[in-house]
């Protein structure tokens, strides 16, 4: 994320459109990358994305510098891309079938050079599908993020050792499900 | 040796994300150095999930998001603006057998224009619930002044249907 003066903050917080802006340029390809690899479809990310940043725009006023704004970003970010894939989940399992192809949202004729990032993506797509969101939020913000345990840790205000065993029952579901691939 | 298995957590999470300690590193690669099965599960951990994952690129973000967002925050920001409006003009000339019919479309509008906007799925039950409450309340109002409720009762009730 790009960073953001304390000023810009404070500007944003009480009205200001500008300020606004620059706050959603800065903030806006972390917000949206993160919510679509958590909720895993363009079409919802966009969706979380403008909600994210609403409830940005009314809760500036009470952000009070204690943790960075990156972490208050990646928290809102985080907590509501898990609840909508958790209610997405409930929805899917009710739904007869699933539509593969819906993922990727990528246009039909794809330039050669294109076409492993593409198969790139859909690799990552299909591994986080395979956990619940708790779960594969964990992993974004770990293996797609960079973030450490502890910054894990305060970004869903969980006990650093609810990070581990996560990460450790996301992965241990991933090495099963690359067996029954190669079987 | 039993040793794999209390090694196999710390290898797939502290180990595998350089979160694990001098103490506990040197324990692993040690064990590393004489066990081909920790090995592969090593070489399979970052060949199947540590790579694919930590090469995805970013995506643009789509330029609509900021259209709508920004159509979004103006229509809130001017539905505040009209309703300051319309309390100042109400100040004005201020009547109570007025005041009912116009204040209860107001509320209405209110609870049923950020609906229209947000084309929610979900809400539409609960919303729905909430207008006939509101319905009600408004019918249930005509205590006081029937003529000014009955007037107010007909073009919301065709506006519910
Ligand atoms: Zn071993």
């Amino acid at each position: 994320m790009n960073d953001i003066s304390d000023d810009t903050l404070i500007a944003a917080s009480q009205g200001n459109a500008e300020a606004f802006e620059a706050v959603y340029k800065a903030a806006s390809g972390l917000v949206y990358n993160v919510a679509l690899r958590i909720v895993n479809n363009r079409e919802d990310a966009q969706e979380v994305t403008q909600e994210v940043f609403l409830i940005v725009y009314d809760k500036l006023k009470t952000f009070r510098f204690e943790s960075s704004f990156k972490t208050w970003v990646y928290r809102i970010t985080a907590n509501y891309a898990i609840n909508w894939a958790k209610k997405e989940s409930r929805i899917r399992r009710k739904t007869v079938e699933y539509d593969d192809t819906q993922m990727s949202g990528a246009p039909q004729e794809e330039p050669e050079d294109e076409e492993s990032k593409v198969q790139n993506v859909q690799a990552a797509q299909k591994l986080l599908d395979a956990l619940p969101p708790d779960q594969r939020a964990c992993v974004v913000l770990r293996n797609l993020e960079g973030l450490s345990y502890q910054e894990i840790a305060d970004t869903l205000k969980i006990n650093i050792n609810t990070v581990r065993s996560r990460l450790n029952r996301a992965r241990e579901k991933l090495l099963t499900l690359q067996k029954k691939v190669v079987v | 040796m039993n040793n794999c298995e209390n090694l196999r957590e710390l290898i797939l999470t502290d180990y595998l994300d350089g979160e694990a300690d001098d103490k506990a590193r040197a324990a692993v690669d040690a064990h590393l150095l004489q066990c081909a099965d920790c090995r592969s599960l090593l070489k399979e951990a970052q060949e199947g999930f540590v790579m694919p994952l930590e090469t995805v690129a970013r995506e643009a973000v789509p330029a609509e998001i900021w259209i709508s967002l920004q159509d979004r925050i103006s229509a809130r920001t001017s539905w505040a603006e009209r309703l300051r409006e319309f309390f100042g003009h109400m100040a004005g000339e201020f009547s109570y057998v007025k005041l009912v019919p116009v204040l209860g479309m107001a509320a209405v509008m209110l609870l049923t224009g950020p609906v229209i906007l947000q084309n929610s799925r979900t809400i539409q039950a609960k919303e729905k619930a909430q207008q006939e409450y509101l319905v009600g309340l408004l019918a249930s109002s005509g205590n006081s002044s029937e003529a000014a409720s009955d007037a107010a009762a007909n073009p919301i009730e065709e506006y519910f249907l």
